[in-house]
């Protein structure tokens, strides 16, 4: 049994359907990416999942649970925590208010510490002042700090330098084999997804197009970037200098 | 008259003002809980405040026990109520919406209040002490200073249990991203839920601990609004503090203002001190704060948030302006005396409500003013008419440009203030026009209605009070004058949202920043848009005159302002129909005269309906009904369509 179970997901807004009969899984432990040009319907896929957008059709079950029917904050204490593309922090908050608020204890558990260090000196900061790395890691260990079951990472490098996106590759993965979470990450750079997570779900036009590990689908990627992803995701060997 | 001012008295007064400050400050702190918490500008604040005070006076009256305990109780289920079958179910809603249900709950509390306990002043049973201490030599009621107290300890509460606990942390939270808090799994409408108890049970307390330092009246708190909203907005609808140091402010100007009034030299009116300073002094307070501070503020109040209303261009609006017409000739031709007499009232409403299209609907600028810019009209023209006795056609065209100039005045400071701010600035702006120009008994008309010379053309006198062609008042010339006037502003909105000038005006009203990066000209868009809103506000001014034969301040107050605006956004405040359908709806419009002719509905329980229909509308259509109904029939026809094809 999957940790996430995603089958026949149809969902978009109002009563126009984005993504149709989406099928995908996150194990426990796993890192897991889902690549796709823009449009294909990736983001709308993760708010599906964490009940931002309702579904017209299909299950998602959590450790075999059917969450479906559960609001977004029910999902979320059940274990589903979600970091959308712009964050959704609170920027009137200090970073300490921000903690105190995610783990309902003065200060951050000591695991979270230990993959962000930085929190403690940010502690009595306004979030609105924090740099976008900063609240780049303030929103991971917002969500860490609910100790949650499944991870859910839209753009996670979005308007950060690559430095700081390497630096949030490793804590995943730390995350995921620690702690036995499974992480759900949205990635445009396909060729950094590709150094960094296990399995691969490619989305074209609204749906899955392909499935598969890192190994099965690297020497694909060629294939995959002409058909799905567009040349800016995955520089080809034509366009390398 | 004249009474000393010597320290004493000034010390005196200043202690008086605290107790009004008080009261003041009660209310624009729990104003700011519910915005903190929901997003809404809660205008009913002081009505439910007054509800609570009218229950807590009866039930002490009638000697029921523990009848403080039991207002709180019915104050927190009050406040409960209003959040779960009024703003949760406009949780998704944009602010208009949420204003306009405020004001509904602010119209059915208000009637509920007339019909259990009338409109005659009543005495609330004290609380406080009634003593006085001597501070300085001065005797001064222990009450006020109290009541002053007790704010200062709720106030230094809420702000420790919005600064330190974790509900107040995650109450903050909530405003800042309603999506960041629901993702980390906390329930908002419980956080909602239990913010609206507070603040109203706060107002709650602070109106039974005031009532008795004033005579509970259907309008007592309500009228309040303009204070309490000065207050809260100075507070960035944010800081407990700065919000109770201005209601203490205002509160202490306000009763200083009452002491100066009786010094020989203060200006005379008729014997009397000259009326309306103090609604003007909140107003320039709050217009050269907010000029000076500008975009200081938090964006969540210089923005209008969206959703706004959807403004689509209209189709076909020439055959259906000629139906229109020809329905609206036949209908004042066949319809019997009240029914015409509502006919003409829905005409009249509807201009107005066309003005607001303008002003809100296209440039988002929340203007509350546009009762205030439609009496400017119907003073200047009663003068002009009346006083100098100039004939037709000058004195309704004097009308409307005052009305005009009146609106550009509104739109100075809409160049830098922008949203909910100058929806409360507009507020005030049109109360302290309404008391200190149209209630001045040498600018205005005092107590009185001001009379409005009819209309005579070539010797042909067109009064809607005198028989036309032998038939039964109202007179249906006069009918035909609304009709044509009717015609001309919708000609002239249709055309607008068509032109280049009303896509600038969409472009300033979607993005003022986008629209000036992209060459419109911010600040000369809204000025128009002012201008045209003021011209249309004056027509509707210039034809309440001639309908009542008269303009008097009470027909252009705060209360009138918010119903007018709440029928215009019903409607539908971004389309000409929007605005024929918030005609309709108007007080002693026609729907609301069949609706209470068929069913046979009491007079007195008129205003109840009118608030819940209010409430009711905005739930089911945001964007308003002519919006609604359009929706509905694409739909029926994309289906009809479907099912063609299948």
């Amino acid at each position: 049994m999957s940790l996430l179970d995603v089958r026949g997901l149809t969902a978009g807004y109002g009563a126009v359907p984005v993504v149709r009969d989406v099928g995908l899984s996150v194990e426990r432990g796993e890192l897991v990416a889902l690549l796709g040009a823009n449009g294909a319907g990736k983001t709308t896929t993760l708010l599906a999942i964490s009940g931002l957008v309702g579904l017209q059709a299909g299950e998602i079950t959590l450790d075999g649970r059917p969450v479906t029917a559960l609001t977004p904050a029910r999902r979320a204490r059940a274990g589903i925590q979600h970091v959308p593309e712009d964050r959704s922090l609170f920027p009137s908050l200090t970073v300490d208010e921000t903690i105190r608020l995610a783990c309902r204890t003065r200060r951050a558990p000591g695991w979270v510490l230990d993959l962000f260090p930085a929190l403690e000196r940010l502690g009595g900061r306004r979030v609105a002042a924090l740099s976008g790395g900063e609240q780049q890691m303030l929103a991971l260990a917002r969500a860490l700090c609910r100790d949650p079951s499944l991870l859910v990472v839209d753009e996670m490098s979005l308007g950060l330098a690559p430095l700081v996106v390497n630096a949030f590759f490793p804590v995943l993965r730390r995350v995921a084999a620690e702690r036995g979470c499974g992480v759900l990450i949205v990635e445009q750079h396909v060729h950094v997804a590709l150094r960094w997570v296990d399995r691969v779900h490619v989305m074209a036009g609204g749906t899955v197009a392909a499935s598969g590990t890192v190994e099965e689908m690297r020497p694909r990627i060629d294939e995959l970037a002409g058909a799905y992803l567009g040349p800016s995701a995955y520089p080809t060997e034509g366009d390398k200098p | 008259m004249t009474s000393s001012l010597g320290p004493e008295q000034v010390l005196a007064f200043v202690a008086l003002g605290l107790g009004y400050g008080a009261l003041i400050a009660g209310l624009a702190t729990g104003l700011v809980v519910t915005y903190r918490s929901s997003g809404v500008i809660n205008v009913a604040a002081g009505a439910t405040a007054a509800l609570v005070a009218y229950v807590y006076s009866e039930l002490r009256t009638t000697g029921v026990p523990f009848a403080l305990v039991i207002g709180l109780v019915v104050a927190a289920v009050l406040g409960a109520l209003q959040y779960l079958l009024v703003y949760r179910p406009l949780a998704k809603a944009g602010p208009l919406a949420k204003l306009v249900a405020s004001s509904g709950v602010l119209l059915t509390a208000q009637a509920v209040i007339v019909l259990r306990w009338g409109a005659d002043p009543v005495a609330a049973p004290a609380i406080l002490p009634q003593e006085t201490v001597d501070l300085l030599g001065v005797s001064i009621p222990q009450d006020r200073l109290l009541l002053a107290g007790l704010v200062i300890v709720a106030t230094a509460l809420l702000w420790a249990l919005y600064r330190h606990t974790r509900f107040g942390i995650a109450t903050r939270a909530t405003a800042d991203s309603a999506k960041g808090s629901v993702l980390l799994g906390l329930s908002t409408g419980r956080l909602e839920v239990a913010n609206w108890v507070i603040a109203s049970v706060l107002g709650g307390l602070f109106g039974m601990l005031a009532a008795p330092t004033t005579q509970l009246q259907p309008t007592t708190f309500t009228l309040l609004v303009v204070p309490v909203l000065t207050a809260a907005l100075l507070g960035g609808f944010s800081s407990f503090g700065v919000t109770v140091a201005t209601a203490f402010g205002l509160g202490v100007v306000n009763s200083l203002i009452a002491l100066l009034q009786g010094q020989s030299w203060f200006p005379q009116v008729e014997g009397t001190p000259l009326p309306g300073v103090t609604e003007l002094v909140p107003f320039l307070v709050l217009a050269v704060t907010l000029y000076l501070r500008g975009r200081a503020l938090p964006d969540r109040l210089t923005a209008v948030a969206p959703p706004m209303p959807r403004a689509p261009r209209p189709r076909r609006a020439g055959p259906a302006m000629a139906v229109g017409a020809v329905v609206a000739v036949a209908a004042l031709a066949g319809l019997p005396f009240d029914w015409r007499q509502a006919l003409v009232n829905s005409m009249l409403g509807a201009v107005l409500c066309l003005s607001v299209v303008v002003t809100t609907g296209f440039v988002g600028q929340i203007s509350f003013a546009q009762m205030a810019v439609a009496g400017a009209a119907g003073y200047v023209m009663a003068t002009v008419g009346g006083d100098l006795g100039l004939p037709f056609p000058l004195p309704p065209l004097a009308g409307i440009a005052a009305a005009v100039l009146t609106s550009l005045l509104f739109s100075v400071p809409a160049r830098r203030v922008r949203g909910l701010q100058l929806a409360v600035l507009t507020l005030a702006g049109g109360v302290a026009a309404q008391r200190f120009w149209f209630g001045n008994p040498q600018w205005g008309s005092g107590l009185r209605p001001a009379n409005v010379a009819p209309i005579t053309v070539f010797g042909m006198e067109i009064s809607p009070s005198r028989s036309f062609w032998g038939t039964e008042p109202p007179s249906q010339g006069f009918g035909l004058v609304v009709l044509a006037a009717l015609l001309g502003c919708v000609f002239l909105v249709a055309w607008l949202r068509r032109s280049d000038l009303g896509a600038r005006m969409l472009a300033v009203r979607s993005s003022e920043a986008a629209a000036a990066a992209t060459g419109v000209n911010v600040g000369a868009v809204k000025t128009l848009a002012f201008a045209i809103g003021g011209l249309l506000a004056g027509v509707a001014g210039v034809l309440y005159g001639y309908t009542f034969t008269g303009v008097s301040a009470d027909r252009f107050g705060p209360l009138t302002s918010i119903a007018f605006f709440g029928v215009a956004v019903l409607g539908g405040v971004g389309t000409v129909g929007g605005a024929l359908v918030g005609g309709l709806l108007v007080a002693q419009g026609l729907l609301f005269h069949a609706v209470t002719t068929w069913f046979g509905i009491p007079p007195d329980y008129q205003p109840l309906f009118a608030g819940l229909a209010v409430v009711l509308t905005v739930i089911g259509s945001p964007d308003g009904v002519a919006v609604s109904v359009a929706d509905a029939a694409r739909s029926l026809r994309v289906r009809r369509l479907a099912l063609g094809e299948s």
